[in-house]
């Protein structure tokens, strides 16, 4: 695959590739479209090559997925040195940073709340499945787990998200 | 509807958000441009500057030293070296300074003797 065909396959997935992003580093907007930069150029200047054994969507996510838990890793590191807690700090005051939901709905607010207390691999699953609507088997590629592992995941994630939701009344408006 | 139906509802809804919200993918494939380097115009002027700078220095014609201070210094000779030479005088040996007396005085006599 040369370098036009990357970036037009690139493209088309955009939208939901900045989705996954942003379920990969808690909704923070600024984070997610850096680390979708990274990516991106990973798989333009051939850091990340696609050999062909998954779909290119698959591949791309569990790239992204990787550079997420980078830019996680880096900025753990940064702030042992004390600079990330400075960093967290100008972040909290960003207008477009996790929390703010001026452009959101309540509802999306709240589903997105709600969503971010289940234990990571839960939200991952459950993002890969019910957003990108990709397979279980998939999503255990994307994620480099066993499909036993992402299947547990997904039911317990599923089922505890449900609860909760139905608990909130967020399901309340479906009933019709 | 099931718990699947309405967690892909809501899904779905999140998906709606995010996508208004989405960057522009031009403005994503950008590589970011490394804001600690200079651009290469900038070094260009720098050098061209020092480099300047080194050749005028090289090429500056250095001052001729003037000869005549020096010699002038080498003529100099101070107003007191006069009282120097008093001693070579033929009645240089009859002067005395007050300080010879005692020095005459304490010779002559025992210091034991005095107290």
């Amino acid at each position: 695959m040369d370098e036009s065909e990357l970036r037009a396959q690139l493209e088309q997935f955009h939208p939901v590739s900045y989705g996954w992003a942003l379920s990969c580093c808690a909704h923070n907007p600024m984070e997610a479209e850096d680390i979708l930069q990274t990516a991106y150029l990973k798989v333009l200047d051939g850091r990340a090559r696609f050999d062909g054994r998954a779909a290119f969507k698959t591949w791309l996510f569990a790239v992204i997925r990787h550079t997420a838990a980078d830019e996680r890793r880096r900025r753990w590191l940064h702030w042992l040195r004390l600079d990330g807690y400075r960093q967290e700090r100008d972040d909290e005051g960003q207008p477009a940073a996790r929390g703010d939901a001026l452009e959101q709905t309540e509802r999306v607010q709240l589903f997105r709340e709600t969503l971010a207390k289940l234990p990571r691999r839960q939200q991952e699953v459950l993002h890969l499945v019910f957003y990108q609507d990709l397979t279980i088997e998939d999503a255990a590629g994307v994620m480099g787990v066993s499909r036993g592992s992402a299947r547990t995941h997904y039911a317990r994630g599923k089922q505890r998200l449900g609860d909760w939701l139905q608990q909130s009344g967020h399901f309340d408006e479906y009933r019709h | 509807m099931n718990t699947d139906t309405k967690l892909r509802k809501s899904f779905q809804e999140l998906q709606e958000a995010d996508a208004r919200q989405a960057p522009a993918f031009r403005r994503v494939i950008q590589p970011p441009e490394p804001a600690d380097t200079l651009p290469w115009w900038r070094w260009a002027m720098g050098a061209t500057v020092l480099a300047s700078l080194i050749v005028l220095l090289m090429i500056k014609p250095q001052p001729a030293v003037d000869s005549q201070p020096w010699s002038a210094l080498s003529n100099w000779s101070a107003t007191t070296d006069e009282l120097l030479t008093v001693a070579n005088t033929p009645w240089g040996n009859t002067l005395s300074t007050p300080t010879d007396s005692w020095i005459e005085n304490s010779t002559q006599t025992n210091p034991k003797e005095t107290l």
